[in-house]
Order: C-alpha cells, then sequence, then structure tokens
C-alpha cells in the first residue's frame, strides 16, 4: 500500500515536471511578499478614489497570481499566511476609504475600468511585440523580391506571402492605434469629470498613469511605425488611400487628446513639448502619407499612358485633369476621329472607369483633397469629351437601324414568295 | 522466595528505565526552503526556525576555500524525516545532514552538477526534496540520493 501512495505522489510530482519549468517555493513566496508590501504602502499613501480602485485592483491581481498557491503561502509565509494576509490588505484599504470619504459603488466603476485599461495596455504591448517581429519579415521579404525581380510590385513575381504579411502588418498597426486611443480614453473616464474641474492631486494622479501606460511613447511608437510601413511597402492605389484614411483618422483622434493633455501639462514644460513634438511628427507622417498617394496617383495615369503634368495637391490635379480634357475636346494635336475614339475608349475603360470613378474620386473627397463641386466640373468635362470623340453616332445609329428592317423585309419578302409547299 | 523477588524487581526497573521512548509520526519538512548568508564567522543563521550552525567545513568541502565565503547564499531546507539539505550557487553536490549532539553529521554528499549549479532552488515535495536549477530538468533527492531524472 505505501509503494503504492509513493508511486502515485511520484507521478504527480514527475507530471508537474514535464509540463512547466520547475520554479523555486522560495522566490513566489519572496514574491509574494514583496508585492504585498508594496501595496500596504501604497494603501498608506492614497490620496483619492482612483487610487483607491487601484490599490484594489492590486489586490485583485494578487489573488489571480497566487490563488493557486494558497496552500504553500498560507505554510511558508510565516506568520500571517496567505488569507490573513490578503484580510489585512483589504481591511487596510477599507479603512482607509473610509478615512477619505469614497463611496463603493465608485471603487466598482473605477475598477472595472482599471482592470480595463489592464488588459488594454497587455493588448498594446502584445501588439507591438507582434508588429515589430511582422514589420522586420515585411522589410526582410521586401528586399528579397527586390533582389528578384528588381521591381517591387511587379504582377510577375511571386509576392503573395509578402501581400498577406503586408495586409497583416496594416491591420496589426490599425489595431494598435485604436487600442492606445481606447486605453487613453479609459484613463480619462475613471476621473468621470473635464480637466479643468479636476483637482491637482486628481491630475497628478492621471499624469502619473498617462506616464506609466506610455501614453505619449505609444503614440509616438505608432506614428513611427506607420511612416516606416509606409516606406517599407511601397504600396499604391486603393491600400494607400487606406493609410491615408487611418492617418486622418489618427489624427483627428489625437487633437482630442492632444487638448485634455495641454490642459493637464500646463505647468510642464518638458510634457508640452512633448506634445507638440507629436503634433510635428503627425505632420510629418500626413505629409509622407499625402505625397505617397499623389505620387501613386501621377504613376497611375503614366502607367496607362496619359502624359499629365505633374500634380502634388488636390486643386493641382483638378486644373492638370481639366486641362487634360480640354486639349482632348479642343483636339489641339489635329488627331483623326478614329484615333481620337480610341484613345477616349482607353481612357475610358483603362482609368476612368475601374480606377478613377470607382476608387480615387471618391477618396478624393472624402479625403477632403477635392471638392464635390471640382468632381462634378471633372465629370461634365469627361462628358463633353465623350460627346466630342462620338459626332457620328446618331447617323452611324440610324443606317444600322435601315439596314437592320431592310435585311428584316428582304427576309421575309422571300419566305412567303416561297409560299406554302404544295403537295 | 523474598531473596529471589528482590533482584528480580530491581533488575525490571533497571530495563524499564534504560529502554528508548520513540514518538511517531513526526514532520519536520519546512514548507520553503530558507536562504542564509553566510556571515564573517562562517555561520549561518535562521531567524525563522531560530537556529544557527557554523558552516565553514562544509564550504571547504565543496569549494576547497573557507576564507573568502562572506558572499555565499547558502540554501536549505529540511525534509519530512529530519534531514537538512543544503546547497548553494556553483555547488555540484547537495549535502545531506541528520542532527547530532549540538550539531549537524553528514549523511550523504550527493553529486548534482559536474560544472556547477547556476540558479538552485530546493522546493518541498513530501516525501522528497526538488532541486531546481534553471531551466535543466528538475530532480527529486531523498536522502540516499536522486531519486528521479539523472544526474549531470
Amino acid at each position: 500500500m505505501k509503494t503504492i501512495i509513493r508511486l502515485i505522489a511520484l507521478l504527480a510530482i514527475v507530471n508537474c515536471n514535464g509540463t512547466a519549468q520547475q520554479k523555486s517555493d522560495y522566490d513566489l513566496v519572496q514574491r509574494f511578499q514583496s508585492l504585498t508590501k508594496s501595496v500596504a504602502n501604497s494603501i498608506d499613501q492614497t490620496k483619492t478614489v482612483q487610487e483607491c480602485a487601484e490599490a484594489n485592483t492590486s489586490i485583485d491581481a494578487i489573488e489571480k497570481e497566487f490563488g493557486d498557491e494558497k496552500i504553500l503561502i498560507n505554510k511558508a509565509n510565516y506568520p500571517d499566511g496567505y488569507d490573513k494576509t490578503i484580510e489585512q490588505l483589504r481591511g487596510k484599504l477599507l479603512i482607509r476609504q473610509r478615512d477619505l470619504g469614497v463611496i463603493e459603488s465608485q471603487i466598482v466603476r473605477i475598477t472595472e475600468l482599471e482592470v480595463k485599461i489592464s488588459e488594454l495596455s497587455d493588448q498594446v504591448k502584445k501588439l507591438t511585440s507582434q508588429n515589430e517581429t511582422l514589420m522586420a519579415q515585411v522589410q526582410q521579404l521586401t528586399a528579397n523580391v527586390k533582389k528578384l525581380s528588381g521591381d517591387l510590385f511587379n504582377a510577375a513575381t511571386p509576392m503573395d506571402s509578402l501581400r498577406s504579411m503586408i495586409v497583416k502588418l496594416r491591420q496589426g498597426l490599425q489595431e494598435r492605434d485604436a487600442l492606445i486611443f481606447a486605453l487613453t480614453d479609459s484613463l480619462f473616464m475613471q476621473y468621470d469629470k473635464n480637466v479643468g474641474d479636476m483637482k491637482d492631486v486628481e491630475k497628478q494622479g492621471l499624469i502619473s498613469k498617462i506616464d506609466r501606460h506610455g501614453i505619449i511613447g505609444n503614440v509616438k511608437r505608432s506614428i513611427i511605425d506607420n511612416i516606416t510601413f509606409l516606406e517599407s511597402t511601397q504600396l499604391k492605389g486603393s491600400d494607400l488611400v487606406t493609410l491615408v484614411r487611418q492617418q486622418k483618422r489618427f489624427q483627428s483622434q489625437w487633437i482630442g487628446l492632444s487638448t485634455k493633455l495641454a490642459s493637464l501639462y500646463l505647468s510642464g514644460k518638458s510634457k508640452k513639448s512633448e506634445v507638440a513634438f507629436v503634433d510635428s511628427m503627425l505632420a510629418t507622417w500626413g505629409d509622407k502619407v499625402d505625397g505617397a498617394m499623389w505620387r501613386s496617383l501621377n504613376m497611375l495615369f503614366k502607367e496607362k499612358g496619359f502624359i499629365l503634368k505633374e500634380f502634388k495637391n488636390g486643386d493641382d490635379f483638378v486644373m492638370t485633369f481639366i486641362a487634360f480634357f480640354d486639349d482632348q475636346i479642343q483636339n489641339i494635336n489635329k488627331e483623326s476621329e478614329d484615333s481620337r475614339y480610341k484613345l477616349f475608349s482607353n481612357f475610358n475603360e483603362s482609368l476612368w472607369q475601374t480606377d478613377l470613378k470607382a476608387t480615387w474620386l471618391p477618396a478624393l473627397i472624402e479625403l477632403q483633397k477635392i471638392t464635390e463641386t471640382q468632381k462634378k466640373e471633372l465629370e461634365a468635362k469627361y462628358d463633353r469629351w465623350h460627346a466630342s470623340v462620338m459626332p457620328g453616332a446618331s447617323w452611324l445609329t440610324y443606317i444600322l437601324i435601315v439596314l437592320g428592317v431592310l435585311l428584316i423585309a428582304i427576309v421575309g419578302v422571300w419566305i412567303f414568295r416561297k409560299g406554302p409547299k404544295t403537295t | 522466595m523474598k531473596a529471589m523477588f528482590v533482584p528480580i524487581g530491581i533488575s525490571f526497573f533497571i530495563l524499564a528505565g534504560c529502554s528508548s521512548l520513540i514518538l511517531k509520526p513526526a514532520d519536520f519538512a519546512w514548507p520553503v526552503e530558507s536562504v542564509l548568508s553566510v556571515d564573517s564567522q562562517g555561520k549561518v543563521q535562521s531567524e525563522r526556525y531560530s537556529f544557527s550552525v557554523d558552516v565553514k567545513a562544509l564550504l571547504f568541502a565543496e569549494t576547497q576555500d573557507s576564507v573568502n565565503i562572506l558572499k555565499i547564499n547558502l540554501r536549505i531546507i529540511r525534509d519530512v524525516k529530519g534531514y537538512y539539505f543544503i546547497t548553494a550557487s556553483q555547488f555540484k553536490n547537495v549535502y545531506v545532514f541528520e542532527q547530532t549532539v549540538g550539531g549537524l553529521k553528514l549523511k550523504n554528499k550527493i553529486l548534482v552538477a559536474q560544472s556547477g549549479l547556476t540558479e538552485p532552488a530546493l522546493n518541498q515535495r513530501v516525501p522528497y526534496v526538488q532541486l531546481v536549477n534553471g531551466k535543466n530538468p528538475a530532480l527529486l533527492l531523498t536522502e540516499e540520493g536522486v531519486f528521479e531524472g539523472e544526474k549531470k
């Protein structure tokens, strides 16, 4: 019987050995002691409801981390064990809350937000590391493709994996950007009031949380990553439009946040300059992504065989495009009707319908690069060019109709003349 | 008859007084190891278990040096039977001691790492003592030696 018990005990221990790297019980107990001591100290120093909620979350986190080791800690953490230590922390916090006049429901709401903040913060860290790996892979693969083909995004090069990786990275970057602003929102929501109405101690608390979660650092990192992505991938067309959209969204979110940060950092010069630095980084990102977009649109015309004067902004683009339409309408090169018609058809099928009308013009309006009136102006010019290259369309149609009627008549007469068969 | 009864009675009382009294079962297991620094006198002292012991001889046995002893942290745990298991970083062996009058007496010396332990830790895994050493597989020890796993 003793042997069986020994064997079962051994199996259980061996099983544990196989599943994970063994840790030192001593280290675990030391960590428990150090964390509980630090939370106890922070409870002594709490001054606001948010700090109480933070302490509450810390106790929850300790319970979550060490709950499974309760038996060991009860024996090893002399003399209070696990249960009594946690109980003492909760009691200490309750007394502190009473001293500060904090209402329990406030704590619950803020604690929930604190949990959310902690989760969001973890997700940001995870995504940062994932994106870092993906970025390195994209850069490596891009370099390989460049070596092979000498021309990025050439249809002949095998780039499926690179494309899917780029899409994944773009999604990762967007997700991370969204998470940072969600995290920031949750931080401000904990205080449930405008920055101007906060007490100094609350402002300090919020500033320290913003610093702890590295909000400004994360925003900077996002901008840098997005610029690196833009420069590494050399995207075109609708992909670029998506990036411009992303930049605009980020910018509008940052404007909302920077206003709040500016009122928080009223006295701190270095912090204020950091906010201004982010503004300038964001402007650089905007310039780069805009530049890439216009370059891509210029390239599109060139690739389809239409030579336009280079344009660098919306007004420039509309002006150049209208000049192109006018040249075609007025036929300044004195081309034959046939070649004019062919040129128009080519433009219509390979550029206007497929790219400009479907993607670019709506996107340029959405991104406020051109106005609705400018778009209508371009469409009107297009219609005029269309009409100008097909003046014979009506008489050609009449001839075809007459020919068709004649053909039907001839066939009818021929059938009638044959008459019914007689036997 | 009376003359015979008296010596027999005396012998009975003498024998009863000499027989050993054993208290069983006993559990001497410490829940976690103690990590104790060697002081300038070559002693380690545990506040929790209220004992101190001179370890110069042990350090000399392991390192051949009983002078440079100040930075050594000994890891000590007592198993369920009452044996003391002692090791430290850079040690090749785990030493098993049993309590004796006024000291500890070596019971066994278990070779566990030819090139020395890097991050040793002793865990209580009744009826064994588990030796953890960084990412290396953990070993289960008894006073007799390694019970599970292979010696390095």
